[in-house]
């Protein structure tokens, strides 16, 4: 709005200013002209009054005879005399002049003169002649110094008396020396005076009559200069002002008004053309920022459903085996971007078995997202349908990755299958970070081994696998080159051996609180340096395979007794139950199992064992999802009856009730679940 | 589980070393039934035998039910939990526990 009320500042001011000034030109250029004139129309006036006074002056002198001067000032030749002001007053009165009078100076200062004749033209005005032998006195230096030049023979100019003088109207005076006869001395002088009031009425007709005709044409001149610049100039602007005012509050282009024809001025009608121009320039220009930012808008929406996709894929929700003893896990990946190539994976194979994965794709964004996520479906798929050793797994992830892999991408992934029960880790390093094992009693320590090639980069090589094992209370540590080269903004890395330093820090602590205390640390160094690379990292604690074993979960079939019993006693041995305890609950839990395996499924499913204990009493807990059946109501057996008479069925859940201390059946939520409770 | 077999005229002593549960109490079924044909007196000696479920019994009751037409039969050096299965399902009232 500023800018605007700014525009229309300089729009008020602009047709004012450009008339006002038009119109002082003029004026100033006309009044210039007009004194020009006048003043050679004056002096060439002037000029010619001069010469026809003086010729007057001469005209009269020759009606005075110069040798009697002083004669007729001693009063003689009056008839002569006479016979001369008679003529001279003719002459007066023919030629219009004001007075004729001749006078003779006093030659000692030219300051006091006699008058000799004195004509006076009673028409042109009001003065008493002066009787001959007149004194006055001269006060006025112009006449004193004509007057002398005269006597000395020199050329007189006439005088100008142009204002009122001693109450004389402007008038001019001729004066002009009379000579004796011989012409050898001036005897008297001769002065002709005529009145101006003719010239100053030419004078002033003149400057009416040019004052008129410059007002009528500097008014032309000015109504056809604004009007041609009302239409060629101001309008214009004024249309353009307007446009781009419409155009600044609306941002449209259709009711763009044409100014393409505006005006015959080269630069107003280029600057019409060229506001038109940016006009439509800026809107498409704004339309397609538009576009790009509805565009990009969508990319970031799409992205960062990916991201949700893609975090979604990969194992989050922790604890991840909250029924699993054995071992704690927790894990992180941070992507630099909205998605990332990194990613770690775990999931059980099978009871005793965990695989663990943790890979960086080359490059970063979206393709390396792609890939990725290729990657992690294609290890696990193949790791719990078709199995085998990691080496096998990765031989046939590679194979499928260098297949199709247009781009020429690789992945670099470290995978291991932990054997829950041992520690015992069967890994294989396609070209990963080396492991780092936190011991429980020692510091953190990076397991070198030799790398194999990144997976995608050669077809139809073997990897090697090689092995580790985890005691008790044993971390291991699984990262990605994001955290050893995470830099801050001097370019320093944060480096291994950074790493194995705020590792060792953590001493004690749970997976999850080592992980966090490791990104703390990393984020700390870095500082303000943006993230470069992704930044995933797996920790886990490995509590040992044996002792705390308490639940099992296994397909319910005949074939599996001895792993239910290995179980049992696992934990029976365990909790330190006595042999007899153990026996009897061995043998209930069998009964059991065998009916599951037996009778429960059509085809086949699991049984799930889960053991618990307190200072005298073991709990067994068995459940298992098949069809409806609560073994305490079967029956009896007789067991009174002969050998002969008796039937084998029943004798199992009969056992079970004699030999436990309470046998409990409740269904819930799908599931038969019996409950054994013994004393031990 | 292994089955020791001895055979003296027509007396059978089947001895079994080790637990006779449901995986194990077929391999016993099939070897009384190779051999019990012309036995007049079988036993069973379960010194080493420390466990058996309702599979095991069935084995034996079979073996009861073949023997009561042809001779005799006895179960010998039944360890204390075997003795209480026996006792707890009827089976020490039908078969010769010695």
């Amino acid at each position: 709005m500023k800018k605007l009320k700014k525009i229309n500042v300089v729009k008020t001011s602009l047709s004012f200013n450009i008339i006002a000034a038009l119109m002082v030109l003029l004026v100033v250029f006309s009044s210039v002209i007009t004194v020009i004139g006048y003043m050679s129309f004056n002096n060439s006036l002037q000029d010619d009054y001069d010469e026809t006074t003086t010729g007057i002056a001469k005209t009269a002198a020759t009606l005075v005879n110069g040798d009697h001067i002083d004669d007729y000032l001693n009063g003689k030749y009056q008839q002569e005399y006479d016979s001369s002001l008679q003529r001279m007053n003719n002459l007066c009165e023919s030629m219009g002049v004001s007075i004729i009078y001749v006078i003779k100076p006093d030659t000692s200062d030219f300051r006091h003169f006699t008058s000799v004749f004195n004509s006076v033209n009673r028409v042109k005005t009001d003065y008493e002649p002066w009787k001959i032998g007149t004194v006055r006195e001269t006060t006025n230096d112009e006449y004193v110094n004509a007057y002398r030049d005269l006597y000395d023979n020199k050329d007189v100019k006439s005088i100008f008396r142009r204002s009122q003088l001693n109450g004389a109207p402007p008038h001019i005076t001729s004066l002009i020396a009379i000579r004796n006869s011989e012409d050898t001395e001036t005897t008297a002088i001769l002065c002709v005076q005529r009145p101006m009031s003719a010239i100053a009425n030419t004078r002033s007709s003149y400057l009416i009559s040019v004052a008129v005709s410059v007002v009528i044409t500097v008014v032309l001149a000015a109504y056809l200069a604004v009007s041609y610049l009302n239409k060629q100039f101001i309008k214009p602007i004024e249309q353009i002002i307007g446009e781009t005012e419409r155009y600044a509050k609306e941002n449209t282009v259709t009711k763009c008004t044409d100014l393409s024809d505006i005006s015959k001025i080269h630069e107003i009608a280029a600057l019409a053309s060229g506001i038109s121009k940016m006009e439509k320039d800026n809107y498409e220009y704004i339309e397609s920022i538009k576009q790009i930012t509805s565009e990009k808008e969508r990319i970031g929406t799409e992205l960062s459903v990916a991201s949700k996709i893609q975090l979604g894929s990969i194992p989050s929700k922790f604890p991840a085996f909250p029924d699993r003893s054995e071992f704690d896990i927790y894990a992180l990946m941070t992507p630099a971007k909205e998605v990332g190539g990194d990613f770690y994976d775990f999931f059980m194979t099978d009871e005793d078995h965990l695989a663990l994965v943790i890979a960086d794709v080359s490059g970063k964004g979206i393709p390396a997202a792609l890939f990725m996520m290729v990657t992690k479906m294609l290890v696990k798929e193949v790791c719990t349908i078709s199995g085998g050793s990691p080496s096998e797994i990765i031989d046939f992830v590679n194979d499928r990755i260098c297949e199709r892999n247009t781009e020429d991408m690789f992945v670099t992934i470290w995978f291991g299958i932990l054997e829950l029960s041992t520690g015992k880790i069967t890994c294989v390093n396609a070209g990963h970070e080396d492991p780092v094992i936190g011991k429980s009693d020692k510091s953190y320590e990076v397991i070198k081994n030799k790398h194999s090639l990144a997976v995608g980069a050669l077809e139809g090589i073997h990897y090697r696998s090689y092995e580790m094992h985890l005691e008790k209370g044993d971390k291991l540590f699984l990262y990605t080159d994001g955290v050893p080269e995470a830099n801050n903004e001097h370019n320093e890395l944060f480096g291994m051996d950074r790493m194995l330093q705020v590792l060792n820090e953590t001493v004690g602590q749970s997976p999850e609180a080592v992980l966090k205390h490791v990104k703390d640390k990393v984020n700390e160094f870095a500082g303000a340096a943006p993230q470069f690379d992704d930044l995933t990292m797996l920790c886990l604690e490995y509590a040992g395979g044996e002792n705390l074993n308490n639940k099992l979960h296994i397909q319910a079939e005949r074939d599996n007794l001895d792993e239910v019993t290995a179980f049992l006693e696992n934990y029976l041995e365990g909790i330190g139950c006595s042999m007899k305890a153990q026996t009897q609950i061995i043998l209930a839990v069998e009964e059991i199992f065998i009916n599951i395996a037996s009778y429960a499924y059509e085809q086949t499913g699991y049984a799930d064992l889960r053991l618990s204990c307190d200072a005298d009493t073991v709990t067994i807990i068995i459940e298992d999802n098949g069809i409806e059946y609560n073994p305490l109501k079967k029956q009896d057996p007789d067991i009174t009856l002969a050998a002969e008479d008796r039937k084998i069925g029943g004798l199992g859940i009969y056992m079970t009730k004699k030999l436990m201390d309470d046998v409990i059946y409740t269904y819930d939520d799908g599931k038969n679940i019996l409950k054994l409770i013994k004393k031990y | 589980m292994d089955i020791i077999k001895e055979l003296n005229g027509s007396e059978l002593v089947m001895k079994i070393c080790g637990r006779l549960d449901t995986n194990s109490a077929p391999q016993l079924e099939q070897a009384l039934m190779e051999s019990v044909e012309g036995v007049e007196s079988l036993v069973f000696d379960l010194a080493e035998m420390p466990y058996t479920s309702s599979a095991g019994l069935r084995v034996f009751l079979k073996a009861q039910k073949i023997m009561n037409k042809q001779g005799s039969m006895k179960v010998i050096n039944a360890c204390e939990d075997v003795m209480e299965v026996f006792e707890i399902t009827g089976f020490s009232d039908i078969i010769d526990i010695q």
